[in-house]
């Protein structure tokens, strides 16, 4: 015997209700535990975050979702346009381009890669268009920490002379540089 | 309209960052996921990356690109190494903390050319020190920067225009106590521990980490805070 | 979105504790169904429910205005608790559900206990689902999204779910005549 398809449905809906009725009486005051919950981590707010927040916070995106996505699609053009037409992908002579500079003296190399966390450790060509042995290349990165190496012939090499300083992890070193213009920083 | 000058701004800058040469190319969490599908990772363990990745993305505790780059080193390797870095990420996960640079640890691992069980031990190591300076820390943060991370989102325009947060703080802490340790200092040295945490947050003070952050976590920075987390992540009995 | 919901979202993420407040006050009787579903322990939910309420303040920027918020807060919610089933399973699974009238029961008392018991005994797969559905009244499409599952699946562990409800009832005893 099969129960009516709407009599069973009440029934489980009847028995859920039931068990979450019945345990309810617990979420008594649970907004006031969860506020101090937040609020026992809480901090002073500097003004000038509040007014930074308050600036991007969203207030009725349905309407400036399309003028933001206007916006979007006008100002990624254009960067793109400008990007594009600004940065040249050849390695230039340390002065001449604004960026970081990666060099390594390797006479008889017949290949030298920078890899890092910034590629995610996928080997970038360094080039060495006079033949002197001097391998090179120019990289634009964000301020922040950086680890990497150098694979010359594939082979591991840690230490950049170059460095601002190694860490030594998994049995051999790494080079680490920092970039950007810090506040609290010797270089 | 004012909002919509600061996003422009933002986008402008991003557009300008995005020619650089090295960047790999823009990855979408969806690329990852589709990728991941697809790939001859073994079933159980690309079972579960499909069933965390998608709240990982969600929350920034993973980074699209990173992990992609990492998926592809993983495939190929063997099943029980892939077994041991799912099952140390999959619980740093669950507590809300963030693997995009223990992912890039492991290709490091691997482009170093160094064992399994190499890579695995790293990895274990910076996991329970993550955890644990988690663990001690989350009485000290402040709350603001619970949503100084505008992760700006557009529809389904998802920019990794991420602020550094708290959870990138507690990194860098974590990552440096690993690297004291991974490099051979003592375990009971927690002053040369402190020592090397503050200098590197003082260097990245104004560059990858913001500077008020830094001035807050330096004020509670000590040695014994340091003990603490060591004796936690290494489940020592403390004197 | 319900009307205010947005204003409400947007004091919490400057920082309006009154105003999460009042959101939690909306959405916690749909958050501890959830949690209740799938941890079926009293105390565990409440904790659950608790939690992704501090969880939800924390990760609020990453919510993405485009999508229904009660489902983003259901994920939320769902991923929270199996967290704690899964740390939990390593002990054994409560497997009294909570202590009741052991008095003497009407027919038609016994028969909702009966169903109650039934509901509440299945795998968490078919538990959750159903719960979804007829507590929150959720649609199947909310429900694959607050789940991460395709709509078909959702469709099919409702339909075998409620298989199973059938013959637990049968299985005990408690055949069509008692309706």
């Amino acid at each position: 015997m099969r129960f009516e398809e709407w009599k069973e449905e009440e029934l489980i809906r009847q028995a859920i209700a039931d068990e979450i009725s019945a345990a309810e009486g617990r979420l008594e005051g649970l907004e006031e535990r969860v506020i101090r919950a937040i609020a026992a981590r809480d901090l002073e707010c500097p003004a000038w975050r509040r007014w930074l927040r308050s600036l991007l916070a969203p207030r009725t995106p349905a309407l400036r979702l399309s003028y933001a996505l206007a916006a979007l699609l006008i100002f990624v053009g254009v960067g793109v346009l400008i990007g594009r037409f600004a940065f040249t992908p050849e390695p230039l002579p340390a002065l001449a381009q604004e960026g970081t500079v990666f060099a390594l003296a390797a006479p008889g190399a017949q290949q030298v890669e920078l890899v890092g966390d910034f590629s995610a450790w996928k080997p970038i060509p360094l080039a060495d268009p006079d033949g002197d042995g001097v391998w090179t290349l120019v990289l634009r990165l964000p301020p922040g920490r950086y680890e990497y190496a150098f694979l010359v012939d594939g082979r591991w090499l840690g230490q950049d002379p170059n460095a601002d300083e190694y860490v030594r992890t998994m049995g051999d070193y790494t080079s680490v540089r920092y970039i950007g213009n810090g506040e609290g920083s010797s270089s | 309209m004012r909002r919509i000058f600061v996003l422009a701004m933002v986008l402008f800058a991003l557009s300008g960052y995005a020619q650089v040469q090295f960047m790999l190319p823009a990855v979408s969490p969806e690329d990852v996921l589709q990728w991941l599908r697809q790939s001859a990772l073994p079933a159980a363990e690309k079972a579960v990356w499909l069933r965390i990745l998608p709240q990982a993305f969600d929350e920034g505790l993973v980074d699209p690109k990173i992990a992609q780059a990492f998926f592809q080193r993983l495939v190929g390797t063997p099943p029980t190494f892939v077994g041991e870095i799912t099952a140390i990420m999959e619980e740093l996960l669950a507590q809300g903390l963030s693997v995009t640079h223990l992912m890039n640890k492991v290709s490091q691992g691997i482009i170093m050319g160094r064992s399994w069980a190499v890579i695995t031990n790293e990895i274990r190591l910076r996991a329970s020190v993550l955890a644990a300076t988690h663990a001690s820390l989350s009485p000290y943060r402040p709350k603001a920067e619970a949503r100084a991370s505008v992760s700006v989102r557009v529809g389904s325009f998802a920019f990794q225009a991420r602020t550094p947060t708290w959870e990138d703080v507690e990194v860098e802490i974590a990552e440096a106590i690993s690297d004291f340790i991974a490099g051979g200092g003592d375990i009971n040295d927690w002053s040369g521990m402190e020592a090397l945490a503050r200098t590197r947050l003082l260097q990245l003070r104004g560059r990858g980490l913001p500077s008020n952050l830094v001035d807050h976590v330096l004020q509670v920075l000590t040695p014994q805070l340091i003990g603490e987390i060591v004796s936690q992540a290494f489940q020592i009995e403390r004197r | 979105m319900a009307i205010g919901e947005l204003e409400l979202i947007q004091r919490s993420l400057e920082g309006d504790l009154e105003a999460w407040g009042e959101i939690v006050a909306r959405y916690k009787r749909m958050v501890f169904g959830a949690t209740l579903a799938v941890l079926r322990n009293w105390a565990d939910a409440e904790d659950a429910t608790q939690e992704a309420f501090i969880r939800a303040y924390e990760k609020l920027s990453y919510y993405d205005l485009s999508r229904r918020f009660s489902t983003w807060l259901l994920t939320v919610a769902i991923n929270v608790a199996k967290n704690m089933l899964r740390k939990r399973k390593r002990d054994p699974e409560p497997k009294v559900l909570h202590a009741d009238d052991p008095a003497t029961l009407v027919e038609k008392e016994a028969l909702r206990q009966a169903v109650r018991e039934a509901v509440w005994s299945l795998p968490e797969t078919y538990r959750v689902p159903l719960v979804l559905f007829y507590w929150e009244g959720l649609s199947v499409e909310e429900i694959a999204k607050a789940m991460r599952l395709k709509p078909a699946t959702v469709k099919t562990r409702l339909f075998r779910g409620r298989a199973l409800v059938r013959s637990k009832l049968l299985e005990m005893g408690v055949t069509a005549d008692a309706v």
